[in-house]
């Protein structure tokens, strides 16, 4: 699959995990590497981009065992971009299934 | 690549292309190799995997580039006139809202000094009973319109002082803005209920006030019973 094409879905997928539920940086990156075939570090990057948009916000949460970790979480503009991005997505993908089936 | 290696070259490339906050983003690497040796990667995998740093660096570019070089004072200049701006119509509409409450509290009144025939004031002029009765329902009915309409201006005004709040925020802070409804969000039980009352006291309303008048004309046999009854004179 093209890489730009998939880039730019990352963004949605870690803006719909998040939605669910808070992680840091290593849980989100190997969740979505298993599911997606991208490289392990691609999703660093767009997390930052992400904090630096607003749409998450991190927070350092006191482990039992080390150092404290770094979480990220949604706030509530990300929860309006992630609502309106979601609803372009479905849209997109039903069109597109329908030329490709029609 | 050792894991040093990498980091210290990930570190290089970082610098050579300025972006900011270097320390922060290998604090992800340095944790990412940390959990994948535990899991029994070996540094060289490791590495492997994450790609090239120079690679690693241009995506990171691509983000630092929209923000960093930007000046925060055309914001602040933009965002102070805007705010007096905005004051200005916040004020002039929380006067109105006030408005409408007295005019709420106002028609409640003379709705019950209608049904009851208490004269506060001596403003109300002579009028049989039952238009009196009447209108002092129509009153009654009025009072409970621009109760309704009061609320949601006021629902309405709060909802737009806290898109404001939120656009000027994210415009000092360089962040994306995104706008949400125009409207603000009403628990589908109280919209149905305000929906509902606004009818049914709109209905009262218009009913009552005819019922009233056309008794008041059947009453002083002129379509004019103010001028019979020498209401302005």
């Amino acid at each position: 699959m093209n890489i730009q094409y998939k880039k730019g879905v990352i963004e949605l997928c870690i803006l719909a995990i998040l939605n669910k539920c808070d992680m840091y940086g290593y849980e989100l990156s190997e969740k979505l590497s298993k599911k997606i075939d991208i490289s392990d570090g691609t999703v660093y990057p767009i997390l930052r981009k992400l904090k630096s948009d607003g749409l998450v916000k991190t927070y350092l949460s006191e482990e039992s065992s080390g150092p404290p970790r770094k979480y990220y979480s949604i706030t509530e503009s990300g929860r309006a971009e992630y609502e309106k991005e979601s609803a372009d997505w479905l849209q997109f993908a039903n069109i597109v299934n329908e030329i490709i089936g029609g | 690549m050792k894991r040093i290696e990498f980091l210290e070259k990930l570190r290089i490339e970082l610098k050579n292309n300025h972006i900011q906050d270097i320390e922060d983003i290998l604090e992800d690497y340095v944790e990412h190799f940390s959990y994948k040796l535990e899991e029994g990667w070996t540094e060289e995998e490791i590495a492997k995997n994450l790609g090239e740093p120079a690679n690693i660096a241009k995506d990171y570019l691509r983000i630092s580039d929209k923000k960093s070089n930007s000046s925060k004072v055309p914001a602040i200049i933009g965002v102070s006139f805007t705010s007096i701006l905005f004051a200005f119509i916040y004020i002039f509409m929380a006067v109105a809202i006030v408005g409408l409450a007295a005019a709420s509290i106002i028609s409640l009144c003379l709705g019950f000094c209608l049904i009851t025939t208490v004269n506060i004031a001596g403003i109300i002029p002579a009028i049989p009973y039952f238009p009196s009765f009447m209108l002092g329902l129509a009153f009654l009915a009025f009072s409970l319109l621009l109760a309704v309409g009061t609320i949601y201006l006021f629902l309405y005004v709060k909802h737009w002082g806290k898109l404001y709040f939120n656009w000027s925020k994210c415009v000092l802070k360089q962040e994306k803005f995104v706008s949400t409804s125009l409207h603000p969000s009403f628990s589908k039980k109280l919209s149905s209920k305000l929906k509902l009352i606004l009818i049914i006291s709109l209905i009262i309303f218009v009913a009552t006030f005819i019922i009233s008048y056309f008794a008041m004309c059947l009453m002083a046999n002129s379509f004019e019973p103010w001028h019979i009854w020498k209401w302005f004179d």
